[in-house]
């Protein structure tokens, strides 16, 4: 058995594929390398920071989006799908009218990393996308179906620790996403507002579902809505939410409580 | 829907315990040390640098203002797994005194509070670094 521990740095994060294998070291290794490798190209595809990315070229109005990658178009298409699953809360469309599908980007990206080590055969790990987890069906270790939520401040700063510690197994869920203020300060925008400000009711919102780019999306969408989205995400199926107020109280969806860890 | 400790003097006393929950979360950041070395520090790499991590490890808290008052815990673990926790000195304004016995039952019962990832918000590659190095300087 081949225990891994990988750890990428991609899109300004870091993405870490952590579990156990019955492939030798070597291709083990190679299996990881090209998951990497798939979020590498996602970044050169979508980065807004790349002024060469085909993202960056649509952004200056260079280029059409049938001139992007067939990839742009696909996210685009899934971007539309998400603003009115969402109810207009997640939107790819920034106050400055241009296209930033970022919010879905590293999720997008990491899912298919995912299912690229799946098909290989590696089917016990965790994937951790900067702050976003995703955990694979058959997790042998009981610990890797524990995340532990960070408090709403940064990771690195002196008072970083948890929040509190969900438990995964044994329920349908298999991927956890938290938006918040703590490491980038204000970044979403809230697409229904005036001037698309957000609304900074929130501090932290941290979603499960079975999915990675649904947990991401909706902590996005969430985060942008408010406090009402503890109601909105009380009404939807099959994702369960936990929200730290601005002043610090915590709200959380029917279901959630069932998930701290015993 | 439950909006955990959305409370007001005039609570409902059904939603008390939240309080303890609150109170609790906020001083699980004291242990939350260990949990968040053993994902930002991983398992394999932890032998070298801290010594004998099964030996049990006493750490008493800074005393941390909350909500409803002020607390300060002291936390015996091992291996990263909370033995006990004690509270060397604790105030809650008038109302709230009750919640403390449920506010050390809300970290004990959280205190498999080992795991194996982080969710948060989406941070840098260099505050992930800083947060590893400061990690590592603790368990020293």
């Amino acid at each position: 058995m081949t225990a891994f521990d990988h750890t990428e740095l991609c899109m300004g994060t870091v993405f870490r594929f952590a579990g156990r294998t019955d492939f030798g070291e070597v291709e083990t290794g190679v299996f990881i390398e090209q998951a990497c490798e798939i979020l590498h190209e996602a970044d050169r595809t979508f980065s807004l920071y790349k002024p060469e990315s085909p993202l960056s070229q649509l952004s200056r109005g260079e280029i059409s989006v049938a001139q992007c990658p067939p990839v742009v178009g696909e996210i685009w298409d899934d971007c539309e799908a998400w603003e009115k699953t969402t109810d207009g809360w997640f939107s790819p469309f920034t106050p400055q009218h241009t296209f930033d599908p970022s919010g879905i980007v590293k999720t997008w990206a990491a899912k298919r990393a995912a299912e690229h080590l799946l098909a290989q055969g590696v089917t016990d790990f965790t994937l951790n996308a900067g702050g976003d987890v995703w955990l694979s069906d058959e997790l042998s270790v009981a610990r890797d179906w524990r995340i532990g939520i960070s408090k709403t401040v940064s990771i690195a700063s002196a008072e970083a620790g948890i929040l509190t510690v969900i438990d995964l197994a044994g329920t349908d869920f298999r991927a956890m996403a938290t938006s918040g203020v703590a490491e980038r300060g204000e970044h979403i925008w809230n697409p229904k507002a005036a001037g698309k400000t957000a609304a900074n009711e929130l501090l932290q919102v941290s979603v499960v579902a079975r999915d990675l780019v649904t947990a991401d999306i909706w902590a996005t969408a969430a985060f942008a809505e408010g406090k009402r989205a503890v109601a909105h995400l009380n009404s939807v199926e099959g994702i369960e939410a936990l929200f730290v107020l601005a002043n610090g109280d915590l709200a959380a969806t029917d279901g959630f409580a069932a998930l701290f860890a015993k | 829907m439950r909006n955990f400790n959305q409370l007001t003097p005039a609570a409902k006393p059904t939603n008390k315990k939240w309080v303890g929950g609150i109170a609790a979360l906020s001083v699980l950041s004291i242990a939350g040390g260990f949990g968040v070395n053993a994902i930002l520090n991983p398992a394999t790499n932890t032998a070298g640098v801290s010594g004998d991590v099964n030996a049990p490890q006493t750490v008493t808290g800074d005393l941390i203002d909350y909500r409803y008052g002020s607390v300060q815990l002291e936390i015996t673990a091992t291996a990263g797994k909370i033995d006990s926790i004690k509270e060397v000195q604790a105030s809650a304004s008038q109302g709230y005194e009750a919640a403390f016995p449920l506010l050390n039952d809300a970290a004990i019962a959280a205190q498999s509070t080992d795991f194996a990832n982080l969710s948060g918000a989406t941070y840098s590659s260099e505050a992930y670094k800083e947060a590893l190095v400061s990690s590592l300087s603790k368990l020293k």
